[in-house]
């Protein structure tokens, strides 16, 4: 007993003095997680950041392709019974009377402005970096890669909110919140930062990097910018529209896939078109949904979500014998084997190009579109074909566009009458900006570009199908959440829309 | 024994972590002979107010304390099938509300002291068990597709056999000996302890049935021909006429075998109990099998100046899990597959096959049989203390040292076999996932007691070191070759992708320095002051060291002339403390580096590493200053006595998820921003009607209030939550914080039932905090028969009734489901009609309950050679509802989580509760 009380006096000093040594010891142990201190060492700790940059860019497929198309003529997400009621945000989108809550514009300010805070960071961690570390691609090249990225985040927030806080940072310093640039001053930066970093982007990459921006991503971007100058700065810029236009076409890069619908198959990957692409791969949360967003529930094994389509009066503008007419769903479904497919009720699969309504809408309601092709492979309604960002008969198109603004109506009409005959339409004998308007909706329906299209082109305010009424100018911007203007009281609203 | 004792005690390495202190605690309430029941017994017929309460860090005499606390006592513990400890004071202390989740067995329970203070951070209480604070986090991994749904509550590892009295610390000046982590009060789980003398066994057997307490009222096969008649519609129907909630409900048989030995002398006892629960669910194919097993030593030894004691409890827990998924997924689990499920349609068609409907429309019976979901819980708690006096040094001087290690796991193991609508699209899924949080802890301190010119002084003060790990691995197959496989070959699976793997580990410290004193004047009035200085590793480097103080006075109104002699005991307490909330994640401060957006590089899946969230060195503890006033009262020697409490507790600091500053790495970071604040009272009274000697009637009563209220947000102007769900519901949510407004508010359009229409702008149309909550026990004993009734239940009070909103549309005529009997009341207008959130959806939670009836019976076992004695009985659970509500039950809280804050008083399809009817024997042999 006593050598047992012994031991048990001994062994309570002893834990009692071991304790006491690290009695106050409160540093993080981190084990799953990393801090900037220990990462940054070799060429691939800053490349798998650059990645994370790259990866930023996927959200992009959902909210800045959904927003440019529900809130033009192209598409609209109707209320089928009770689907896709959600709140009235796909509504508010197609009849822009959206509020500085909707789900969706909310969701999209988030995704953009955290790409760009990542890729900011990452800018700011890869400037430290010691050059004798890269090997496989230069310092330069994955900075001028990194600020392309950044330039196109700054794009997306300048085309939908306008003047935004130019970031002169890391990362914002809480005790002195950023005010908002013009939007006049984001241009300029964007404008700026790529033409910076042209000189150290590579021409293209190896297979094994297909997907990474290159030289000619950043003077498509700028042709892009340029042309919509006007709308960005109040100044047009067409010359240098056509100039970046030019740099792209005349590198020799690029070509017209001779069917249209390469362009978008399934293994579509370093097609000839792709000037700007987000990559996908048939797999979860690394793939395209866009064909699950608009096809009926009972049309694929993974059971699409039958909301998105287009609308009668924009459909009934494509011509059945151009080949771009075959991108949309219409009439009586069909499987793989023939078989003509019911809808949930039982009925005959029939879509209809009519729509009873905004609200009130039957699952079979509205025209679909299919533009990216089925993907045999497809996991879980995630398919592997790449994202077209930018697309060279786009490029085109811009040029045609500038060189129609300046006056050279037999330039524009050669690059139009080349893209059309590639989609088997007849040749047009003349071209006003409303044709071209019109063909940039044959060539690019439902490829994200149509809110810009119809803003430059003045239509974005007009009544159209479904949406009845004319808008004030103000909806040209989208409104900044109000959890954003909580967060910095020194951003302010865009007009026309409430502060709180 | 002793020998034997010793020699384990001592040779092994487990000594750190077998010594426990509170023990004494039953070895001074159970002197004498006696098993657990006699000991129970024995109890009873102390004086109420010499009763011994355990208190954080000791114990004190009820009569003495100054904060509020409720204590309740194995013979006052809810009878039936009990799976969990809290579940045994459910309704019967005041001011503390315990919701299961829903119905499943093992389920999660919330458990709210005075209704919280938070709403990021969680708002569930501490938990010590015998003097060790363990982490009562759930461990089950997310299930894999549609098996989402269940928690596994963390407490189930304890048998409730094995508990003696729980103890709940409600205020800030019982709590703040917990410092930062006393906020939402304190639950001390006391467990049963060795009795001195000869060895006592004790077995008891339970066998029981449960059933589906209510079923929801959906049209039957031909109720549901003739809707789709009324409106000519085309759908395709079946012959069969099939209720598809009598498909999946079952009778669930449980049964459950104790037993337990202890015994011991003057020196050291011991107590060893084995359980066994095996319990079906009134689900098919659901349940719960579980061992659990636990051993308590006690010893004095060194001339009776050091006392060793020291716990082992393991329990393994396998669950056989039902696969629900009730966050809106648009195909839904089992439940939701009830409700949509076609009556018309067969559950097996010509063939024998599953009746198939299509990919979002899934048989339930399928899922039920063929999706094979099951969990294995393994926990082992160690705990020991030594208990040193140094009355030779000092006089009245004590050291305690008490070391613990708990450590919880659970592995999942899911496949949705490829043969199924639920695992079709992916070729089969099979999933294995395993999590675990443990904990070290080391506790001294010192005891000192001294008569100060006829006045009781008691001094403590201690350090106090825990560490809590937490880590976890997973792997997810797909495209499986054969679904023979099951979850057993995950190799069996052909793909592997980015995500379909994981680990991941933490770890946080909690460091403490705490002190308390006592002075007890003339019996007249008591004052307590504690106050601990706790450091949390989680939080930010400027801030991770807190002070939490508290005063408390007792004042002994019957010991003054000028209160009537009928009062035998009337006293007035005081007190106030600041306590804090330290329930947040690990981490949050630093700015981290991790796993970020994966992109495609080269045709190819590729992982990129991104920046996790933003510094915030200045994160700190939410703080908490709670007052508290109270009047214990005793009538007539003890035949009438009882206690109200007032209280008003004041958040700040809240641990709140605010958005950041665009723009940021994460569009949200944890900050302490905003306050909340909480007031209410709690009533408990106890009257012994009838006390002759061969018939009783004690009837104990309890009613409580506590009324959260969101007072800033900091730069939000509010807070959405409670996230709606249903097809077409995304982005719509049910709650709103306001600030000025009661947590749980219910915002949405006023439904006006004579005309069908709405309001135009949403407003407030309902709470779900309820205006006050009570329980009434009756007693009695009447000759060797004892029974008690126990009523529960709630006043005012809204649930959401999401499961009606999305069944009680005719709109589900037009996707061939089914649909509520309300539905068919709405004119043909509403067929194509969106169901709206509205006024009509929130129904009254009022509710009274028949919770618990049990008769127990005294067999005459004198002059057996084997028995002491044997007692039959009969339980019943959940007997009797009473309320308006249309849903299963409503005391309900289905998950319904959004922007950081949880939601209160959802009801959407969920695993529903059973009525349960339990046959007890017990025997305690010679």
């Amino acid at each position: 007993m006593k050598r047992f009380s012994k031991i048990a006096l001994i062994a309570a000093a002893a834990v009692s003095t071991v304790t006491f040594q690290s009695c106050t010891d409160l540093e993080e142990t981190i084990y799953e997680d990393i801090t900037a201190d220990n990462f940054f060492s070799s060429e691939g700790d800053y490349y798998s950041v650059l990645v994370n940059a790259y990866g930023n860019l996927r959200p992009l497929l959902w909210g800045y392709f959904n927003n440019s198309q529900i809130s033009s003529d192209e598409t609209i997400v109707p209320t089928r019974g009770g689907d896709w009621g959600d709140g009235g945000k796909w509504r508010e989108l197609h009849q822009h009377n959206w509020t500085p809550t909707n789900a969706e514009v909310v969701a999209h300010w988030n995704d953009a402005n955290k790409g760009l805070a990542q890729t900011n960071q990452f800018i700011y961690d890869l400037e430290g970096a010691d050059e004798s570390l890269f090997s496989v691609y230069s310092k330069n090249t994955l900075m001028a890669e990194a600020r392309v990225l950044r330039a196109f985040y700054y794009f997306q927030l300048m085309d939908f909110y306008g003047g935004v806080p130019i970031l002169q940072t890391a990362a914002i310093d809480p005790t002195n919140l950023p005010a908002r640039n013009t939007r006049t001053e984001v241009f300029d930066y964007i404008e700026a930062e790529l033409l910076a970093t042209i000189a150290d982007l590579k021409d293209s990459h190896g297979s094994d990097q297909q997907g990474r921006v290159t030289k000619y991503s950043a003077h498509g971007l700028l042709a892009r910018m340029y042309i919509n100058a006007e709308e960005f700065t109040g100044t047009a810029r067409l010359a240098d529209a056509i100039s970046h236009a030019d740099m792209v076409i005349n590198s020799n890069m690029f070509s017209l896939e001779s069917d249209f619908h390469d362009n978008f198959s399934a293994d579509n990957a370093g097609g000839s078109e792709h000037v700007f692409v987000v990559p996908n791969v048939a797999q979860g949360g690394l793939g395209l949904t866009f064909n699950m967003r608009t096809m009926h529930y009972n049309q694929l094994p993974s059971s699409p979500w039958n909301g998105f389509c287009t609308l009668a009066d924009f459909y009934n503008t494509f011509d059945t014998a151009d080949a771009r007419h075959d991108i949309f769903l219409v009439g009586q479904q069909y499987d793989g084997d023939g078989n003509a497919l019911e809808d949930r009720q039982g009925n005959a699969l029939n879509f209809t190009s009519s729509i009873t309504g905004i609200t009130g809408a039957t699952e079979t309601d509205g025209v679909r579109v299919v533009k990216y092709g089925i993907d045999p492979g497809e996991q879980g309604g995630e398919s592997g074909n790449d994202y077209i960002l930018i697309r060279y008969a786009d490029i085109h198109l811009i040029k045609a566009e500038a060189l129609l603004r300046q006056g050279d109506d037999a330039g524009a009409l050669a690059i139009v009458n080349d893209i059309r005959s590639r989609a088997g339409a007849a040749a047009r004998t003349t071209l006003t900006l409303d044709d071209l308007l019109e063909e940039r909706g044959f060539e690019l329906a439902w490829e994200g570009v149509r809110r810009q299209d119809l803003i430059r082109f003045g239509k974005f305010t007009q009544a159209w199908e479904m949406k009845e009424t004319t808008n004030e100018d103000y909806v040209k911007l989208f409104p900044i959440p109000f959890s954003a203007l909580g967060a910095n009281p020194n951003l302010t609203q865009n007009p026309g829309y409430p502060a709180e | 024994m002793n020998q034997n004792l010793r020699r384990v005690l001592s040779s092994t390495t487990l000594w750190c972590s077998m010594l426990l202190l509170g023990s004494q605690v039953a070895y001074a309430q159970s002197e004498g002979e006696g098993d657990d029941d006699t000991m129970s017994q024995a109890d009873m017929l102390f004086d109420q107010l010499e009763e011994v309460v355990v208190i954080g860090y000791g114990t004190q005499k009820k009569k003495d304390l100054t904060g509020s606390s409720a204590q309740v006592s194995a013979e006052d513990f809810n009878g039936g099938v009990v799976t969990s400890p809290e579940l045994l004071i459910q309704g019967k202390a005041a001011g503390i509300t315990i919701t299961p989740t829903n119905g499943e067995p093992g389920g999660g329970v919330s458990v709210r002291v005075r209704g919280g203070t938070s709403i990021s951070s969680s708002n569930e209480p501490l938990y010590v068990i015998d003097g060790m604070p363990i982490q009562a986090a759930n461990t089950l991994p997310d299930g894999t597709g549609q098996t989402g749904g269940s928690q596994r509550n963390p407490l189930s590892r304890l048998n409730p056999n094995d508990i003696e009295s729980i103890t709940v610390l409600k205020d800030a000046s019982a709590t703040a000996i917990y410092g930062a982590r006393g906020a939402n009060g304190v639950v001390l789980i006391t467990t049963k302890k060795g009795v001195s003398g000869r060895m006592s066994v004790d077995y008891n057997y339970q066998v029981s049935a449960s059933t589906l307490a209510k079923k929801l009222d959906l049209l039957n096969a031909d109720e549901y021909r003739d809707a789709v008649n009324r409106f000519n519609l085309g759908n395709t129907l079946g012959n069969a006429n099939t209720d598809w909630q009598d498909e999946i409900f079952q009778t669930g048989i449980s049964q459950q075998h104790n037993l337990s030995l202890n015994g011991g002398n003057e020196k050291g006892s011991y107590r060893l109990s084995l359980g066994y629960l095996d319990q079906d669910g009134i689900v098919l194919n659901s349940g719960t099998e579980r061992f659990t097993s636990r051993l308590s030593l006690n010893q004095k030894t060194l001339n009776d100046k050091l006392t060793l004691s020291g716990n082992i409890n393991v329990s393994q827990q396998d669950d056989n899990l039902t696969p629900y998924q009730q966050t809106g997924g648009f195909e839904g689990g089992l439940f939701t597959n009830v409700m949509k499920m076609n009556p018309t349609l067969p559950v097996y068609d010509e063939d024998g096959n599953y009746t198939f409907v299509s990919n979002s429309v899934r048989n339930p019976v399928q899922a039920a049989l063929e999706i094979d979901d099951v969990a294995r819980t393994l926990s082992l708690t160690m705990n020991g203390s030594a208990r040193l006096d140094l009355g030779d040094v000092v006089e009245g001087l004590s050291a305690t040292v008490n070391t613990g290690y708990d450590t919880y796991n659970t592995i999942r193991k899911t496949y949705l076999p490829k043969s199924t609508p639920y695992g079709v699209a992916d070729n089969g899924v099979g999933s294995q996932k395993y999590g675990q949080v443990s904990s070290t802890v080391l506790e001294t301190y010192l005891n000192y007691d001294k008569e100060v010119a006829g006045n009781m002084l008691n001094v403590m003060g201690g350090y106090s070191w825990q560490e809590n790990n937490y880590e976890g691995f997973g792997a997810t197959a797909y495209e499986f070759v054969t679904d023979n496989y099951s979850f057993n070959n995950l190799d069996g699976g052909g793909r592997a992708q980015l995500g379909d793997k994981y680990s991941y580990r933490g770890q946080s410290r909690l460091i403490s320095f705490f002190g308390r004193a006592n002075y007890d004047i003339d019996g007249k009035l008591m004052l307590t002051g504690t106050v601990r200085r706790d450091g949390s590793s989680k939080f930010g480097a400027d801030n991770k060291w807190g002070v939490f103080p508290s005063f408390a006075a007792a004042l002994r109104l019957s010991e003054f002339d000028f209160v009537p002699e009928t009062f035998s005991d009337l006293k007035l307490r005081a007190g106030w403390g600041v306590v804090g909330n330290e329930a947040i994640g690990e981490y949050q401060s630093i700015a981290r580096i991790g796993t970020g957006s994966n992109a495609v590089i080269g045709g190819t899946a590729t992982s990129g590493t991104g920046y996790l969230n933003p510094a915030n060195p200045a994160l700190r503890w939410e703080s908490t200053a709670s007052t508290n006033i109270g009047l214990d009262f005793e009538l007539n020697g003890g035949k009438f006595y009882g206690s109200l409490d007032l209280f008003q507790k004041n958040t700040d600091n809240l641990l709140l998820t605010v958005p950041a500053p665009a723009p940021s790495v994460a569009p949200t970071l944890l900050a302490n921003v905003g306050a909340t604040s909480n007031n209410g009272f709690d009533l408990m009274m106890n009257y012994a009607l009838v006390s002759s000697s061969d018939f009783g009637w004690d009837i104990g009563f309890n009613v409580s209030r506590s009324r959260l209220v969101v007072e800033d947000l900091g730069t939000n102007s509010e807070i959405l939550t409670a996230p709606i769900s249903g097809a077409g519901q995304s982005g719509a949510f049910a709650q709103k914080l306001v600030v000025g407004e009661a947590y749980g508010t219910f915002y949405g359009l006023v439904y006006n039932e004579a005309d069908g229409s709405y309001g135009s702008e949403p407003e407030v149309i309902g709470l779900a905090q309820p205006n006050f909550t009570y329980g009434l026990m009756n007693t009695f004993t009447f000759g060797k028969f004892n029974a008690n009734i126990f009523f529960r239940g709630q006043q005012g009070g809204s649930v959401f009734n999401n499961t009606a909103m999305e069944y009680t549309t005719l709109d589900n005529l037009n996707t061939n489901i089914n649909l509520l009997k309300p539905a068919l009341d709405f004119d043909d207008a509403m067929l194509t009609s969106t169901p709206t959130y509205s006024s009509q959806w929130i129904e009254d939670a009022s509710f009274l309950r028949l919770d618990n009836l049990n008769i127990s019976y005294n067999i005459d076992v004198e002059g057996s050679d084997w028995l002491n004695s044997a007692v039959v009985g009969l339980s019943g659970q959940n007997l009797m509802l009473f309320t308006n509500y249309t849903g299963y039950d409503p005391e309900v809280n289905t998950s319904a989580s959004a922007n950081g804050a949880p939601s209160i008083g959802v009801d959407y399809t969920n695993y529903p509760r059973a009525r349960t009817i339990a046959l007890n024997v017990k025997f305690n042999l010679k």
